[in-house]
């Protein structure tokens, strides 16, 4: 699955539920230009292959002590 | 600065600070009068011989460091002004071990970037000190102060250290406490020295560390016989040839002296870099709720575009990328289970000029920011520790770091090979007037 770029009005909407008011606008256009940069970068964390992750990892501070 | 009193060496490096401050400008803000009064009590205990572990060591904090009674801004407008009331646990080791605070170390604002642009490297002056803990590097190799403290996150400690030819150690994760520590990330933040030499290392986190270990006890040992790992992948794939010259003239040199070295293959790191941005940036922005959104005028577009992207993120991608971060640390640990430590550059390039956005590497141009992250981040997000030596071998060229990565809590096994890194290798160590002209 491959996520696909927000808006600026969606980005302003999602920064709203995560408590970060943005409002629309200039601000808006720049942050979802931004994460557009970030988009191979997290579309490669969505399409990591399941057989690959753990199915027990618990997500501890120290992730090498896990079996 | 060993051999004289602590009173005669803040006087000397009162003196260097007034000298080369204004073209390095390396601290936040210094502390020299009350660190006098500290020495003539620190020259008192040396006097009827109660030294301590590091006496009248003369030190700097990042400025990320809670300091009773001194400013402590993270290097950002949000916090100008703000004085703890009490320091950070690590600073009161330092303290009570007889060090000598001299002042706080220039951040990249909240610790978020990779050049701490205000700073210049000593070294050469038109070129990036590296960051976040770039004051904390800049002091040290500028000649102030041995010893220092900074903070790694996904690099902080040890690209500086390589930037600017000094050593710096990324501990274990939760080896050093972090309390009285600004956070960037929770599950990434460890508390760090950057020094001098690998003993003045090794001194510092003997300190400042939860374990009662005495991490300098293996630094003379030979190393006949130490299994060092030598990726094969990843860590060597885009990497300036000066710079991969330097690395491998040096695990050379250490076969020479009888180390094993062991080729491993360590799948999945080309997942460490997004696994990194994707749980570092909302950790980030929570870890910022007390100050974001009510200060995010006073925040620089970088810092507030990072904690904003942060806030795009949804639960869904963080989680997996914890998921995805497990896998990679059963990988590493898989792979490297018959080596001592691993050996890779710190940077794929030496300390990049303060007007690059780019650094040209042989697959082509990098942006600044994952090209100096790069390397360094595969160590963090497993909470490895690691650790930046010096190993140019020619005073005419910038530094190269050679990163020694060991398994969790194998700082000694760390300090010892980077201890043979620095009697192999010998760094020539250029005048300060030199690198100051």
């Amino acid at each position: 699955m491959t996520s696909r770029e927000f808006t600026s009005e969606e980005v302003v909407v999602i920064a709203e539920s995560a408590g970060v008011h943005l409002p629309p606008g200039e601000r808006a256009e720049v942050i979802a230009a931004i994460d557009a940069t970030f988009r191979g970068m997290f579309d490669a964390i969505d399409d990591f292959p399941e057989s690959l992750l753990l199915l027990s990892a618990p997500p501890v501070a120290r992730y090498g002590e896990t079996s | 600065m060993t051999g004289i009193s602590a009173a005669a060496a803040v006087a000397r490096s009162e003196v260097s600070i007034k000298e080369r401050e204004p073209l390095v400008s390396a601290f936040a803000r210094t502390c020299l009068t009350r660190a006098m009064s500290e020495a003539g009590a620190s020259d008192d205990a040396v006097s009827i011989g109660r030294s301590r572990r590091l006496e009248g060591r003369l030190w700097a904090a990042k400025d990320l460091f809670d300091t009773a009674g001194i400013e402590t801004s993270a290097g950002s407008k949000v916090l100008e002004g703000r004085i703890p009331d009490t320091d950070a646990v690590a600073v009161d080791r330092m303290s009570r071990a007889g060090a000598i605070l001299i002042g706080k170390a220039r951040t990249h604002e909240f610790a978020f970037g990779v050049t701490t642009p205000e700073t210049n490297n000593p070294i050469d002056l038109d070129r990036v000190v590296g960051g976040s803990s770039g004051g904390s590097a800049a002091v040290v190799a500028a000649g102030y102060c041995d010893l220092s403290l900074g903070t790694d996150t996904l690099g902080s400690v040890r690209i500086p250290a390589a930037c600017c030819g000094v050593v710096g150690l990324r501990p274990t994760h939760g080896l050093v406490p972090v309390t009285g520590v600004v956070t960037m990330a929770w599950s990434f933040d460890a508390v760090g020295p950057i020094c001098r030499t690998v003993a003045d290392v090794a001194d510092v986190l003997s300190v400042i560390s939860d374990r009662a270990e005495d991490y300098a006890r293996d630094l003379a040992k030979d190393v006949a016989g130490v299994r060092i790992g030598v990726p094969t992948n990843y860590f060597f794939d885009n990497v300036d040839p000066e710079v991969e010259n330097a690395v491998r003239d040096s695990l050379s040199a250490l076969e020479e002296a009888g180390a094993v070295l062991v080729p491993v293959h360590i799948p999945l790191l080309e997942y460490a870099v997004a696994v990194a941005f994707a749980v570092n940036l909302p950790e980030s922005l929570d870890a910022h709720r007390e100050w974001y959104p009510a200060k995010a005028d006073m925040y620089s577009d970088e810092v507030r575009s990072y904690l904003e992207v942060g806030a795009l993120r949804p639960a869904r991608q963080y989680i997996r990328a914890q998921r995805i971060r497990a896998a990679i640390a059963r990988s590493w640990i898989e792979a490297t289970r018959h080596v001592d430590v691993v050996t890779a550059p710190t940077l794929p390039c030496v300390a990049p000029l303060s007007t690059d956005t780019v650094v040209a590497l042989p697959q082509g141009d990098v942006p600044v920011v994952p090209a100096l992250l790069g390397l360094n981040v595969p160590a963090s997000i497993i909470g490895l520790p690691a650790m930046s030596v010096p190993c140019q071998r020619s005073g005419d060229q910038m530094p190269v770091g050679l990163q020694i990565i060991g398994r969790h809590y194998g700082e000694s096994a760390v300090l010892h090979v980077g201890s043979a890194v620095e009697r192999l290798v010998a760094s020539p160590r250029l005048p300060l007037d030199c690198r100051l002209s």
